[in-house]
């Protein structure tokens, strides 16, 4: 039965391989490049996925995590938290399905995945096993039986390389599981996509995305910039100068497109903060570089309760909302 | 939010003195969900009479600890009431203290609060105690001159329940309409919605501006005679069934649906009865057999001229949304939620419509 150590197959990894604690983990940047504050908020695995190709009609999953960040997280599943969530999809034009997920409720874990049930016979199918936000992985091993195929999800010469930059949403804060994280989400949307996600659990995110974005080289590569649109107790014109410092830097170092996207919002606060947003992109002339989503602004009490929990954090749903609308601006 | 050992204890981020107490089980008038309560059957948050443990007991023993555990939880139901007071308290002891898979705290032991103002429902927060806590004491702002409404947690069973506020708590007179009742499994007992107040019985009892009796359970729903049979004692403006997931095999499902809906028909002659197929976002081949079953019963009521629908799941979101709207196929986040809460609320207004009752 082959079986694959995901840590001597990094290419089967959506993220990197690196060290926390004097252990390997993945995690979605370089623990070096994030060192710089608390474990509390530095990304994690979140964000980061297993991805290939198979014909198997079982897949056995070993996997350990560590470093489980408890806490006060009502509005993270416990199962995006700690757990993994995966999807399939058929080759041939068929469409992602998500499939199960589970809790993690040891360190190590076993998971057998059947797929008799919804897989044709002989069909080949992509596999993406999303990775939880609030630990690392540690170790993890897929295992298939010796009459299948396995290999990973390889991206074209042509893939576009998307970085997702933002604070406790783009981190995971409001899921069920993380097949409902943003980055994921355009990961299914998009899987040619070399996607990373760098957040930071917390509201005061923007000295750590320039930090980090200032210290890495390979910020010159991105081809698009997701950039998450956070008001929570910013006076506006810090918060307009945060974003004209980001985007100049970005603009000045890169060719990427910086797409700017807001938690859906009826507040008539965010709308001013949206329209302060505009009109930077306006006055600096940037239009062509930098596009808003401006249509997360909501119309209707109804929406907001079905996208959001408060203004502070979306739902699944509300992230399934923002993927729309970014994708829009995409296609 | 403080968490203290026992119910008893006083908080210290709260001078309690401050406030008014009254205990919830003592006040059913502000009770909504819990048809039982409101008899002066049950203390605390009964949902049921005692005949479907006696089935469960019966005909499926392997399950009786399920049955106990999710017969007790309080999903569906909600308080509402007005108060001149500008500060709500809650004081609460859950019997759960950790999380379930799939879902948020804010479902499972969520506190979901709404204001009422003019028919209008405005969300304005949401609380549950963190992982590994289960008593606790919780502040929030209100708005005098609007009615409080609480969604209670979908997966947890409240074992004490204390309002503490500046002035009295005074129930609502609501128009006399009759609940809407729903019978099904763990996707209609909530899971998966981001907090309780948005699994689709509630969506549903904020759209119609109405009581809702849910009676899911998560596993253990099998379509029991002796729940056909307590159903058949509430006065109900409509049903909502929707339980074929936790049939074992197509055999139990086909040896229990038809005589469930039957048996239900034999009190409620003429409300509107709404079948949902299953919902299967990995497209599981079982299921598509289970539907027949389902189907079959539709195909029974229509043609006995039954006031009965039926709503196809599937049909329901796009096909390239699967993925969307459920964790894992079946379990709706909101896109599911909302989506199955517009199609029955439209079926029951296009039914009262057509069929007024008496």
């Amino acid at each position: 039965m082959p079986v694959f150590d995901i840590f001597e197959h990094p290419e089967f990894i959506a993220g990197c391989i690196s060290c926390y604690n004097n252990e390997k983990v993945i995690s979605s940047v370089p623990i070096s490049k994030v060192e710089f504050d608390s474990y509390q908020i530095i990304p994690k695995s979140g964000g980061c996925y297993i991805h290939f190709l198979s014909n198997a009609r079982n897949i056995k999953l070993n996997y350990r995590i560590s470093a489980f960040l408890g806490g006060y997280f009502p509005h993270i599943g416990i199962t995006a938290q700690r757990g993994i969530s995966y999807s399939y999809r058929l080759l041939d034009n068929g469409f992602w399905r998500n499939y199960d997920c589970t809790q993690s409720k040891t360190d190590d874990n076993e998971v057998v995945i059947n797929l008799n049930n919804v897989i044709p016979k002989d069909a080949y199918y992509e596999f993406m096993i999303f990775l939880p936000v609030n630990c690392f992985i540690t170790g993890f091993s897929v295992s298939v039986s010796d009459d299948a195929q396995i290999k990973p999800y390889l991206k074209s010469e042509n893939s576009k390389k998307a970085l997702f930059l933002g604070g406790v949403s783009t981190y995971g804060v409001g899921i069920n599981t993380t097949q409902f994280l943003l980055s994921n989400l355009i990961a299914r949307r998009h899987a040619d996509f070399e996607i990373q996600n760098v957040s930071f659990n917390t509201y005061s995110y923007w000295k750590y995305i320039e930090r980090y974005s200032k210290g890495e080289n390979s910020i010159v590569l991105t081809d698009y910039v997701f950039l998450e649109l956070s008001f929570h107790d910013t006076d506006k014109q810090i918060y307009i100068q945060n974003l004209k410092s980001l985007l100049e830097f970005y603009i000045a170092n890169s060719n990427a497109k910086v797409i700017l996207w807001i938690i859906p919002s009826i507040d008539k606060a965010v709308a001013d903060y949206v329209n302060a947003t505009e009109e930077l992109i306006a006055s600096e002339n940037i239009s062509s570089r930098v596009k808003l989503c401006k249509s997360l602004l909501l119309d209707s009490e109804r929406q907001a309760d079905m996208y959001t929990y408060s203004k502070n954090y979306a739902n699944d749903y509300g992230n399934v909302f923002i993927m729309q609308e970014i994708d829009k601006i995409l296609r | 939010m403080e968490y203290l050992n026992k119910i008893t204890d006083k908080a210290k981020s709260i001078d309690e003195n401050q406030y008014k107490w009254i205990n919830v089980f003592d006040f059913p008038e502000i009770i909504y969900g819990f048809p039982f309560v409101s008899m002066g059957n049950y203390t605390g948050f009964q949902k049921y009479n005692d005949n479907p443990r006696k089935e469960i007991e019966e005909l499926y023993p392997d399950l009786i600890k399920q049955y106990n555990n999710f017969s007790s939880q309080s999903s569906g139901g909600f308080l509402k009431f007005k108060t001149a007071s500008k500060k709500i308290v809650i004081k609460c002891e859950l019997k759960r203290k950790y999380d379930y898979m799939k879902m948020t705290l804010w479902n499972s032991s969520g506190f979901d609060v709404y204001e009422v103002k003019n028919g209008k429902y405005i969300h304005k927060t949401v609380f549950a105690p963190k992982s590994g806590k289960s008593i606790f004491c919780n502040r929030f702002a209100h708005d005098p001159e609007a009615e409080a409404l609480i969604f209670l947690p979908n997966y947890n069973e409240i074992l004490n329940l204390y309002i503490g506020s500046e002035d009295d708590i005074v129930p609502v007179s609501s128009v006399n309409r009759p609940a809407i009742a729903f019978y099904g499994n763990s996707i209609t007992q909530g899971c998966a919605a981001s907090r309780s107040g948005n699994c689709f019985a509630n969506i549903v009892s904020r759209s119609l501006d109405n009581e809702v009796y849910n009676f899911s359970m998560s596993s253990c729903c099998k379509g029991l005679l002796s729940i056909a049979d307590m159903i058949g004692m509430l006065n109900l403006r409509a049903l909502i069934i929707d339980f074929s997931r936790n049939a074992e095999s197509l055999e139990e499902l086909e040896k229990n649906y038809l005589p469930f809906y039957k048996r239900i028909r034999k009190y409620h002659s003429n409300i509107p009865v709404i079948l949902l197929t299953t919902s299967n976002f990995t497209e599981h081949r079982i299921f598509s057999r289970f539907d027949n079953v389902i189907i079959g019963t539709y195909n029974y009521a229509k043609e006995n001229n039954h006031n009965t629908f039926l709503i196809d799941q599937m049909n329901l979101i796009e096909k390239d949304c699967y993925d969307l709207c459920s964790v894992d196929g079946c379990h709706y986040n909101e896109m599911g939620m909302y989506r199955v809460a517009d199609e029955i609320v439209r079926i029951i207004k296009e039914a009262e419509q057509s069929n007024p009752l008496k």
